[in-house]
This record gives structure tokens, C-alpha cells and sequence, in this order.
């Protein structure tokens, strides 16, 4: 690559402009070795009160080298330690690309900071401590571990992190998983390459500085100008990134700044565009041997299936076989890449391969079996959401197959995981964008990818109350889609001890004593589980017989107990219980206490909870009817939606009292 | 709960004894060729079995001390994806001491058609470190085969020559849901090396052929049925294995002598022998800090405290195969160690007060394995502390920095460990502690209103394992503490929660709950409410129905938990039904609730009590621990059913 840029530099400076600036209220940063008497005195993080151990400051500097063929980013991180169980911030681990030489770590040097006798003392780390470990080939991890820490302490290290190439700009992290309170990174990028930042931020920058300052790259005595761009951001009070309930991936929520390599201006005779629009990022992929290059692959014995795949009257029927087929003659290997590794071909041989390879199998055979599909990359949930505005394929980890049957219906389709359905996206793929190619019919577009219609449960019960506090009956657990899928693949693979004791929820005074499904086999219709159960209503005595309708259901408990949410929520799909009981009362006993008839919507109408209760016959019924209209949901509405899942929770599990008349 | 302090301090101390274990060895070319069908497998083997071990062969020649190679070849047939493991291939090693060759790893289909094959330059190389290990000298090679279809067979076989080494390892003969077809181990070692095994949880003998100056020992088993482990219950006391070990070993170029606990506690000694000291002038401060301290376990326990305040554990995987310590001048400096380093430390404070103590090796976690008085074997994780003083020995866990002085905890109670001692090793047990040593205390006064809104104030004491529990709390967030407390304490969501801890004094762990409800009652309805009659459930956990329990079932420790609730009832309204008193019974404890209306004061005040001697529960027990328990659970659900007075 530094082949393509001139070989010298002159560090030629012209008189910086100052394009703008806005000054931070406080100095955050520090020179190595100056320490504030006030951090060392500090107690708690400010604005998270309950954190072991605090980032005073992360500051990072990167620019390029002389022949502008490197980068180096200068790292100085100071940290103070509250608490013993913050001590552990003290092991330090740096990792990096090894591989190929691409990435080192130099210059480091680091200290504690302890107030002995009222006096800073300040204990180096021993060069010698400081060790490199291969972790494999294409990483390594510099580590050392801090002298002399102590609640109280403060440790500080510096390092540069140095890539041999123009193309690894570093990403900028401002969120770590302790709380942060400043963060400022200085950019010095030569107008010669255009990056495009990626923002991943839900706070502001309290400081914003541009600056410009002419340079030249010289080779053979001919000056080649360019302006290096400098730009420095600082944050300030960032929480710690914690885990959460229903909360997307890490990737989707760490405020940071990713760069893209847009293109290189030229300059002494070279040129290259990386610019990128989603379509030519479709003709790289179209162009790529290990994407575009395996469309038209044969695959041994593709003549049988695409033969038998044609006598098939429907799309659908085409469709469904030839899904069956891939996906249970292939195994994931577990590895998710936009490319394939060893191709179709050699994967089908193999009988296994990763997500891409038996995806792209999967569209080939479609595609020579007359169906109009058309090969998509997305990026799973864990991976991340695909930002539309990020034209790179760095953001996709998977193939899939993109089926537009009409206006109404498309598939995706995905033949990785072994209890995936053809008609059913894959949930993997959900509230993310897919970019989907067709070369012949020059087609290269992107698709939001989501759910429509809501993710339903139904359950129906019948029982009858015992008067010595028993209760026997049937149940009906009818599951769709993902419900029904959960259900399948649980079964399949833990057998049905382990499913009952699921159903149960490993309560020993619910008992089942047979369980039928119906539709296990056929993916287009609800797997229903007929249930016969009784349990031992435990709370009961001489005279009062206690009954919680809340059986069979998966909302028994409350998922959202924490009163603070640093993330939105993530559900993925809407969803629909219903759950609907008859109780027979036993003769000798009458309905005491019953739980009233409600409901409660959320005031944007995003979550709704419906209970109707009535007693008729001695036959006391309890329905109740929730809705997830929303797949997500912002944590700026946490507060009203903390407290309906917790009314919601109450009333889910509130009883009927029957009593010996 | 985890206490985060002290499962970080299991080090990889065996390491790279490990590397040997589990490891079956053999020449290839010599197994029939129907154990590459799966059609063979009789069906009593396919029982309960997730893979099925058709052939077995290891072959260890032992060269000399520390030396020995190994030939290692056997074949599975993987029957579903849970035995996918199977199919994946891990070999750790150092790069100084132990090198693997000609590896290979064959698939075969159904049919015993060869699939694929897999090479070491296939392998994946990388460093064997932890997350919680900062540094390490272990790496391991590995490589995984995706598995397309069921049956399948993977055939492995390669080649180790290691040459370092402390006891011999041993052979794993049986793995968790495996069944056996045919296995065998043999050693070839010379007739005067002291050779020596041991069996456990099975009883073959080995067959023997000398030849010249050596012997072979061979173990053979045949059709062994899969079993699997059951829910706590310990491995050690299930799975079949033999140990080997002989006189003489070498470990990283130091020789030594494993005849004897004596003279293997003499290897260790000698290990430590240059780093267990601190330099003159700083024992002459230590000195100094302590002359005022009258007797010499005030003094030990001053002392402790100093490196629980000064000291911090950190993994460290270096030096003698992770056995030698870092020098207690280290340690002091530099302010870590792990626990070789802070044992060592430890031990060198106390003789700068000439206080004698000794370096304790160990097998730390709950119910693990004591030593063996009969076959000295290096089996150990931990390092601990014992210092003997004359009326009572006195036991330190070195890389906590809360525990007790004298207090070992479930982590390292009541086994067998290696005192490291000037005449060599000697074999001790570490305390046990008692159901009063591990109690929860608590006492709850709830208020309520006659809305159903309530009040309540849920203070607790906690001592041994639950007291590190409590502290081991301590350190999450505030929101991650109150979920904690909400799902082991049974807690109803309240509308406000605040956490106090209120002391940490002789032992004793002090927390309080206070708690706010919008509604505490279940249900209201007319002139009456019905409540839970408790704000937490002393008593939070069952264990499933098993039809036949086969191995004994281990809590961590014995316990004694009790609470006492003070309900004041709101004003107007009186006791309509209170919950029955109960008493119950099991062979090791009791489980006692008593409710008592207070007319006067009207106040229902309730007292349960829960005690469990002994934490082992006798597999022929468990039928009756399970009743006990869903009886307690049963008792815990009766309702308080309170009304509006007339």
C-alpha cells in the first residue's frame, strides 16, 4: 500500500487555521503524571454512584505517519479505583492485529497514583512486567497488571497502538463497561483519504474543535501539497454499558465512532475510489469469488433435486422441498461471514459449511428450479444493525435468500438453523436492513427487514377445582412462528422429560400426566400441545381453596425489575398472549374473592393488557389478552413502561379464592 | 451465589497435569474394522448415551523421571448432537516440555466410509489464558469437525512425548453420558521406578508382561453403560478412573521425589526455598508495626488484615510450571501475587514476627476431592496458609480480602490438604464448619394500611458462606443487587427499594432492606384481604422428582436460617384466618414456622426456622429431601386471611 503514496514527507507546516471551537468547561485531561489531589480524593463516580471504578479520562491522538503509509493512535487512560471489586480494572489487556504485522503496541508506560501520608506517591510499572502473549495467529494481547493498588488508587497508562496501513483507522470508543466521565479523541486525517465517520451516539460532544494546516508529501524534489484536517470530540459522564434484558446486541448500543474509507484524492499519479453506493457495493459482492463467483456453481447431484423441484406445481411447493432439502442435508458450522470460506462446491461435498455457504447453495438450487430469488446479505442480531448509510460490506455477516412472491408476501430465507421454517424470517435477521442483488436484471437494493404481523400464544384451560386443594384438567397450548419454532426445537433436542419439566416450570406440585402434539411436522400451521395436568394448590387450607390462573403462560415473571434502563428494549416482534381459563368450583365451596375484570393500555397504545373475569354455573372464567404492539421500545419511556409490566405481573398471577360454605 | 474472590483463585496450579489427564493412548492399525460402522453398536451401549467409545488405546512408556511418551488412538461413534464435543479435538500444551506429532483425526459416515481428515497444521494454535489469568505459559492446539449427520466417527490418534512431569496423570476411563465398547491403557515403565496406581470408583486389575528391566501394566474395560451425572453431585465420587505415579519425577528441569506426601512436600519446600523471605530491613518494619501486639495471633491476625488491605489476588500462570511462587519481595513490592505468591507473602510476614506457619496445597471449591493417605497424587488447585499455633491451628485463604482471620469457607473446608512442613509433607484437615457457623438471620417488620399498601423493613444477618454471598452482592450495581434480592429472597417487585448495608463486624454481615408496596395483598375482596404472610420465603428452592437418585446430593454447606416477621395489621382490621403452625422433619435438620396473633398490639408475628446439619444428602435421601422441601414450600404458601373488624 505505501508503495502507491510517495515515499517522503516534509513535514512543511503552513499556519494552522482555526475553523472552530468551543471551549469545555473543565480541564479533563491531564499530562501523564499530574494528578488532580481532587480524583484522588474522589469517593464515588458522580452520576453513577454504585460503580467500583471510574475512567477519569480516555484520551486518544491519531494521526498519520511521515510517508502516510501508517497510523498511530496515542492512548492515555486514567482510571480511579473506589472499591476492592474495582481492583480488577487494574489487569490491563490490549489486544490487537497481529497478523501480517498489521498492528503493534509501543511506548507503554503506566503508574499508580496512591495519597500516602498526604502525599501523592507514585509506583511505575516494571518494564520487565509488561508481557506479549500470542493469542493466536492473527491476535496478540499486551498485558501487564498494576503495582500497588488499593481502593483509592488511581492508575494511569499511556501506549501507542501503530498499524502499517492507511486503511485501519481505529474505532473511537466512548463507552466502556465502567462509567467514563471524559473522553476526547483527536483526529488528524490528511485530505488525501476520505473517511466517513459512523457515528454511534446518543449523547452530544460538549467540546468540538476543526482545525487545518497545509502539508506537502515530496518525492524526487517534486512537492506534493495536501491539508491535514485535524478535528478533536470530547464527551463527558458516559454510564457504564451494562447488560440488559431484552436488549440488542453490545455492537448496537456502545457509543462509538467507526470510520469508512470513502477514497484516496490523487495525487502523484495514483487513484482509487472506495466510494461506495449500495449498488456498487452489490457489483463487489456480484464481482467477489467467493460471493458473486458461487452463484452459478454446480453442486454433485443438483440435477436430482432441481429435477424433482420442477414437478412441483407452486413456487411454494418448490419452495418448501427444496428449502427441506439444504437444510437437512447441511449442517451450520457455527461461522457467520458475507463470504463463503471453501466455497459451495467443497461445502456440499462436506455436507456442512457456514451460513453463507448453504444459503448460496440454497439460492442456486432455487434459482435453476425456476424461482425467483435472489441471494441478500444481512447482519444477525448479535452482530448488529446494519446502518443504511454505511455502504460497506463490513457490515454483514450472513447470506440468506430473498424471495418476493407478491406485493404482500416475501420470503427469507435462511437454512442454517435445523428448526428453521421456509416461511418464517429468520428471527436472526429481524429490525435490520438486507442488501439483495440480481446482476442479470442489474438489481442491487437494499430491504428493511421486520415482522409484521404479531408472534401469538394461545392457551386454553379447562380444569375443575378438588375440594381437598387440587386441580385437574386439560390444557391447549396453541404456538405460531417463533413460539412455535422455540417449542419444536426444544423438544427435539432435550426430549420430552426436559420439555415437561419446561412446561412446568420445574414446579413439583404441577404435574403433567400425558401431552399430545399436533402439527409438530407441518411448519405452516400452529403447533398445538394438548396437556393433561394437575397440581397441588399449595396455598390452600381447611377453608379456603387458592387458584392462579397464570399456568401454561410464559409471562409468570417480570423481566424488567431494574428501575433505571440504559438501553431501548428489544423484543424483536410483536407479540399476542391469550390465555383463557374455566374453573368448575367444587361442590360445597363458592367463589370468595375474584379477581376483577381490567385492562390497561400503555398511552402511546404500544402495550395493552385486557383480563375479563366472570362466574357463571359454579364454572369461574379468567381470559386474558396481551399485546406487544411494538417489536421495540424506547428507554426514554421506561419509567410508564416499568410500571406496567409490573401492574401487568400483579395481575397476571392474581388468584381466585374459593371458600367451604 | 458466587464469591467472586475466591473462585478467581483457582489457578491452573495442575495444569499442566491436566494436559495428561483424559488422554487414552494406543497403536493404530489395530482395531477391527465393524467399530467404524455404527450399525454395530449393541443397543445396551446406545442407552443414555449421547456417544459410544468403540476402541481405546493409550500407550505411555515412561523413558525416565519426567520423561515419557505416549501413543494415543480411539474411536467414537457420535450418536446426536450432544456428543458434538466428541468431534472437537483440544491438546494442550507448553511449548518447552510437551510436544505433540503425527496427529490426525479421521470421520467416518454411518457406513465407516472416511469423510474427512483433519492434520495438526489444521489445528488452531493459541494461548491456554482465562479471562481472569493475566498471564500464562500454557497454550493448547485444537480443531473441531462439523458434524452433518448422525451416526458418526471420529477416529483420533497421536503421538505426545512430554518431559515434564510431577505424578504420571491418569485415565479418565468414562465420560458423562458415554457407554464403553473397548478400552485399554497400559504403561510401560522400568521394574525399580517405584511404580504405583490407584483406582477409583472402579476395581480392575491390571495385567502385567516384563520384559528386561521394564514392566507393562495394562487396564482393559468392555462394555461399561452410559451414565449421566446428576444434579449436584460430585464428580470425583462417580466417575471411574486410575492414577498413576511413580518415585522419581523432573518438573521444568527440578528433580524430585513422589514417594511419599513427605517427600513430595519436600519438592514444594525446595521450590520455595530462595522466595519465601522478605529482605532484612523490611521484616525489621514488620517487626516494628507489631511490637506493641501482646500475643502471637494478635500478631498473625494484624498481619493478615495488612495483606487483605494491601495485597490484591492476580492470576499468574509463570515460573515452575505455575508451582513455584512469585518471591514474597515481590509480592511486596509490586502489592499482587496469586495464591501461591499471597500464601508465600503471608508466610513470610509471620516469620519476620518469628511466627512459624505453612504453605497448604489444596483442592479449593465446595466439596471437592480431599488428598489421599494412601496414594500421594498431584491433584491440587489452591494454595492456602496454616499457622499452628500451640492450642489451635489457624487457617488462612490468602487471596481474599474479606474473610475472617481463621475462617476457610466452603472453598477449602473440611478436606484433606498437604501442609508443606521442614520435615517434607504431611497430610491435615482443614476444619469443618458447623449449621451455626453458616446462618442467616433475619427480621422483618411489615406494616400494613388498610389500602393494601405496606411497609417493610427486612434486616439481615449473615454469617460463613452466606456472609461472603452478602458481600459478594456488594460489589453490583445497585439495580443488579435488587434483582438479586427480589429473585433469591422471593421478594414481590415493591415501589421502592433501598439497600443499607449496615456492618461487617466479627464475622458478621449486617444488610438492610427497606421496602415500599403499593398493594402487598394477593387478592382483596368485601371486608377481606389475603396476603402471603411473609415478605421474603426463608426457604427459596425445591429439587426435582427423580425416580431413582443413584449419587449423593451436595449442598455447599450446612445452614441455619431463621426469620421472624412482626405483620402489623392495619388499622380496623383483625386476624380472620392465620396460617397453621407447622413442624417437619428429615434426618439432617428441620423446618419449624409458629404464627402467634397479638391481639392487643394486633400484630401477627411468625417465626420459621430452617437447619440443615450436614450438607451431603445420602442418594438413598433424596426421596425424602425432596418431600421435605415441596412440604416447606407447601407451608411457606398458606395464607394470612385478615378482615375488617365488625
Amino acid at each position: 500500500m505505501n508503495k502507491i503514496l510517495l515515499a517522503a514527507f516534509f513535514s512543511a507546516a503552513f499556519s494552522a487555521v482555526v475553523a472552530q471551537s468551543t471551549q469545555p468547561a473543565i480541564a479533563v485531561i491531564q499530562p501523564f503524571g499530574k494528578i488532580d489531589q481532587a480524583d484522588l480524593d474522589l469517593k464515588a463516580c458522580d452520576f453513577e454512584k454504585d460503580a467500583n471504578a471510574e475512567v477519569l479520562f480516555i484520551k486518544g491522538n491519531i494521526y498519520f505517519g511521515a510517508d502516510l503509509g501508517t497510523i498511530t493512535e496515542e492512548v492515555h487512560k486514567r482510571i480511579k479505583i473506589f472499591n476492592t471489586n474495582g481492583n480488577d480494572q487494574a489487569n490491563i489487556k490490549i489486544e490487537y492485529y497481529s497478523g501480517n504485522h498489521l498492528e503493534y503496541i509501543s511506548g507503554i508506560q503506566a503508574e499508580t497514583i496512591n495519597m500516602v501520608d498526604g502525599k501523592q506517591e507514585i509506583t511505575k510499572l516494571d518494564k520487565k512486567l509488561i508481557y506479549t502473549k500470542n493469542i493466536d495467529k492473527e491476535t496478540s494481547e499486551v498485558t501487564f497488571s498494576m503495582p500497588n493498588v488499593k481502593p483509592g488508587c488511581i492508575i494511569e497508562y499511556k501506549y501507542n497502538l501503530n498499524a502499517n496501513s492507511f486503511v485501519d483507522m481505529p474505532d473511537l470508543y466512548f463507552q466502556e463497561k465502567i462509567p467514563v466521565r471524559y473522553c476526547e479523541y483527536s483526529t488528524s486525517i490528511p485530505d488525501i483519504f476520505y473517511f466517513r465517520e459512523i457515528p454511534h451516539l446518543t449523547q452530544s460532544f460538549v467540546k468540538r474543535t476543526k482545525s487545518e494546516d497545509g502539508r506537502s508529501l515530496l518525492d524526487g524534489g517534486q512537492a506534493f501539497p495536501y491539508v491535514q484536517e485535524n478535528e478533536t470530540k470530547g464527551m463527558s459522564n458516559i454510564h457504564s454499558l451494562a447488560d440488559e434484558p431484552y436488549m440488542s446486541s453490545f455492537h448496537d448500543n456502545l457509543q462509538c465512532i467507526r470510520f469508512q474509507l470513502v477514497s484516496i484524492k490523487p495525487i502523484g499519479g495514483f487513484s482509487k475510489s472506495y466510494s461506495d453506493t449500495w449498488s456498487k457495493v452489490g457489483g463487489r459482492l456480484i464481482d467477489d469469488e467467493d460471493f458473486g463467483g458461487q452463484l452459478k456453481r454446480k453442486i454433485n447431484g443438483e440435477e436430482v433435486i432441481i429435477e424433482k423441484a420442477k414437478s412441483f406445481k407452486t413456487d411454494d411447493e418448490k419452495i418448501a422441498y427444496i428449502f427441506g432439502e439444504v437444510k437437512n442435508t447441511m449442517k451450520w458450522n457455527g461461522s457467520d461471514r458475507w463470504y463463503t470460506n471453501d466455497g459451495t462446491y467443497r461445502a456440499w461435498e462436506n455436507k456442512t459449511g457456514n451460513s453463507t455457504e448453504i444459503n448460496l447453495i440454497l439460492y442456486h438450487l432455487l434459482k435453476q428450479s425456476g424461482v425467483d430469488a435472489y441471494p441478500m446479505v444481512i447482519s444477525t442480531r448479535e452482530h448488529g444493525k446494519v446502518d443504511p448509510y454505511y455502504t460497506s460490506l463490513v457490515q454483514f455477516n450472513r447470506a440468506v435468500v430473498f424471495v418476493p412472491v407478491d406485493s404482500a408476501k416475501r420470503y427469507i430465507l435462511d437454512a442454517t438453523g435445523k428448526y428453521n421454517v421456509y416461511n418464517e424470517t429468520p428471527a436472526e435477521a429481524l429490525n435490520s436492513t438486507g442488501l439483495y442483488i440480481d446482476k442479470s436484471k442489474n438489481i442491487y437494493d437494499i430491504i428493511h427487514i421486520k415482522k409484521d404481523n404479531p408472534v401469538r400464544q394461545a392457551v386454553v384451560i379447562s380444569a375443575e377445582i378438588k375440594p381437598n386443594g387440587k386441580i385437574e384438567g386439560t390444557a391447549q397450548i396453541s404456538n405460531t412462528s417463533y413460539n412455535r419454532i422455540e417449542a419444536v426445537e426444544l423438544y427435539k433436542k432435550d426430549g420430552e422429560k426436559k420439555y415437561i419439566d419446561y412446561l412446568r416450570d420445574n414446579d413439583n406440585n404441577l404435574k403433567i400426566s400425558a401431552l399430545k402434539f399436533d402439527n409438530m411436522e407441518i411448519d405452516t400451521l400452529p403447533l398445538i400441545q394438548n396437556v393433561d395436568f394437575n397440581m397441588d394448590l399449595a396455598a390452600s387450607d381447611e377453608n379456603y381453596i387458592y387458584v392462579n390462573p397464570n399456568i401454561f403462560t410464559p409471562l409468570k415473571s417480570n423481566p424488567f425489575l431494574s428501575d433505571n434502563r440504559m438501553t431501548d428494549i428489544d423484543f424483536a416482534y410483536r407479540r399476542s398472549y391469550s390465555i383463557s381459563g374455566t374453573y368448575k368450583i367444587p361442590a360445597g365451596y363458592k367463589s370468595d374473592a375474584l379477581p376483577k375484570s381490567v385492562s390497561m393500555v400503555m398511552p402511546d397504545k404500544s402495550f395493552s393488557f385486557k383480563r375479563l373475569v366472570a362466574e357463571q354455573d359454579g364454572v369461574i372464567v379468567v381470559r386474558f389478552s396481551i399485546n406487544y404492539n411494538v417489536p421495540e421500545y424506547s428507554k426514554e419511556f421506561y419509567p410508564e413502561f416499568h410500571d406496567f409490566f409490573k401492574k401487568m405481573n400483579e395481575m397476571m398471577n392474581e388468584q381466585i379464592v374459593l371458600k367451604k360454605s | 451465589m458466587a464469591k467472586k474472590s475466591n473462585t478467581q483463585s483457582i489457578l491452573l496450579f495442575t495444569a499442566l497435569f491436566m494436559v495428561f489427564t483424559g488422554k487414552l493412548f494406543a497403536q493404530s492399525g489395530d482395531a477391527p474394522k465393524d467399530l467404524y460402522l455404527a450399525s454395530t453398536i449393541p443397543d445396551s451401549l446406545k442407552d443414555k448415551a449421547n456417544s459410544v467409545l468403540r476402541y481405546a488405546k493409550t500407550v505411555v512408556v515412561v523413558k525416565g523421571p519426567g520423561k515419557e511418551k505416549i501413543k494415543f488412538h480411539d474411536i467414537v461413534t457420535i450418536l446426536n448432537e450432544k456428543g458434538d464435543h466428541e468431534a472437537t479435538m483440544v491438546l494442550p500444551y507448553n511449548k518447552k516440555y510437551d510436544n505433540f506429532s503425527a496427529i490426525e483425526m479421521r470421520v467416518y459416515d454411518e457406513k465407516g466410509q472416511q469423510i474427512k481428515k483433519y492434520h495438526k497444521s489444521d489445528m488452531y494454535d493459541g494461548s491456554a489464558t482465562s479471562d481472569e489469568t493475566i498471564v500464562s505459559d500454557e497454550r493448547f492446539l485444537a480443531v473441531r469437525h462439523t458434524i452433518a449427520a448422525y451416526p458418526v466417527t471420529v477416529e483420533t490418534e497421536y503421538e505426545e512425548d512430554v518431559t515434564s512431569l510431577v505424578d504420571l496423570g491418569s485415565w479418565n476411563i468414562q465420560k458423562n453420558e458415554q457407554s464403553i465398547q473397548n478400552a485399554s491403557y497400559s504403561i510401560n515403565i522400568a521394574s525399580d521406578a517405584g511404580f504405583r496406581y490407584a483406582n477409583k470408583n472402579i476395581s480392575i486389575k491390571p495385567y502385567d508382561t516384563i520384559s528386561g528391566n521394564t514392566v507393562t501394566h495394562t487396564w482393559k474395560v468392555k462394555n461399561l453403560k452410559a451414565f449421566k451425572l446428576e444434579e449436584h453431585a460430585e464428580r470425583w465420587k462417580v466417575f471411574p478412573s486410575i492414577r498413576f505415579a511413580c518415585k522419581n519425577f523432573q518438573f521444568y528441569g527440578t528433580d524430585g521425589d513422589f514417594s511419599t506426601w513427605q517427600s513430595f512436600g519436600k519438592f514444594i519446600k525446595a521450590l520455595n526455598a530462595d522466595v519465601c523471605s522478605l529482605t532484612p530491613e523490611r521484616e525489621a518494619e514488620i517487626r516494628k508495626m507489631t511490637d506493641t501486639i501482646k500475643t502471637d495471633k494478635e500478631k498473625a491476625a494484624f498481619l493478615y488484615h495488612y495483606m487483605q488491605q494491601n495485597m490484591r489476588y492476580v492470576s499468574i500462570q509463570l515460573g515452575i510450571g505455575g508451582l513455584k511462587p512469585f518471591p514474597a519481595t515481590f509480592v511486596d513490592q509490586k502489592k499482587y501475587g496469586d495464591c501461591k505468591a499471597l500464601s508465600n507473602y503471608m508466610s513470610a510476614l509471620l516469620k519476620a514476627v518469628n511466627i512459624p506457619s505453612y504453605y497448604a496445597v489444596i483442592n479449593a471449591e465446595a466439596n471437592q476431592e480431599p488428598a489421599d493417605p494412601l496414594f500421594p497424587y498431584n491433584s491440587f488447585n489452591h494454595v492456602i496458609l496454616c499457622v499452628p499455633f500451640k492450642s489451635d491451628t489457624t487457617w488462612l485463604e490468602c487471596t481474599s480480602t474479606t474473610n475472617q482471620f481463621g475462617t476457610l469457607g466452603s472453598f477449602t473446608e473440611n478436606r484433606r490438604a498437604l501442609l508443606i512442613t521442614e520435615d517434607g509433607g504431611k497430610l491435615v484437615n482443614t476444619p469443618r464448619s458447623n449449621m451455626t457457623e453458616n446462618q442467616f438471620k433475619s427480621d422483618v417488620h411489615l406494616s400494613l394500611n388498610a389500602d393494601g399498601s405496606a411497609k417493610a423493613t427486612v434486616k439481615i444477618g449473615s454469617t460463613g458462606d452466606y456472609r461472603f454471598d452478602y458481600i459478594g452482592m456488594s460489589s453490583m450495581k445497585l439495580d443488579e443487587q435488587k434483582q438479586t434480592f427480589m429473585e433469591i429472597l422471593n421478594l414481590k417487585q415493591p415501589i421502592s427499594f433501598d439497600i443499607k448495608p449496615i456492618a461487617d463486624k466479627n464475622g458478621l454481615k449486617e444488610t438492610e432492606l427497606d421496602l415500599e408496596y403499593d398493594k402487598f395483598f394477593d387478592i382483596a375482596a368485601g371486608d377481606k384481604q389475603f396476603y402471603r404472610p411473609h415478605v421474603i420465603d426463608l426457604v427459596a428452592f425445591t429439587v426435582p422428582i427423580e425416580e431413582k437418585r443413584k449419587s449423593d446430593y451436595y449442598f455447599e454447606h450446612p445452614m441455619q436460617k431463621s426469620c421472624v416477621t412482626t405483620i402489623d395489621l392495619p388499622q380496623g382490621f383483625e386476624v380472620e384466618t392465620l396460617p397453621a403452625n407447622q413442624s417437619l422433619k428429615f434426618v439432617y435438620g428441620n423446618y419449624d414456622v409458629k404464627y402467634v396473633y397479638d391481639a392487643a398490639k394486633n400484630q401477627v408475628i411468625s417465626t420459621a426456622q430452617f437447619n440443615l446439619s450436614n450438607q451431603v444428602i445420602p442418594a438413598e435421601k433424596y426421596n425424602d429431601l425432596q418431600q421435605y422441601l415441596d412440604s416447606i414450600i407447601k407451608a411457606q404458601n398458606k395464607k394470612l386471611v385478615i378482615k375488617r373488624k365488625a
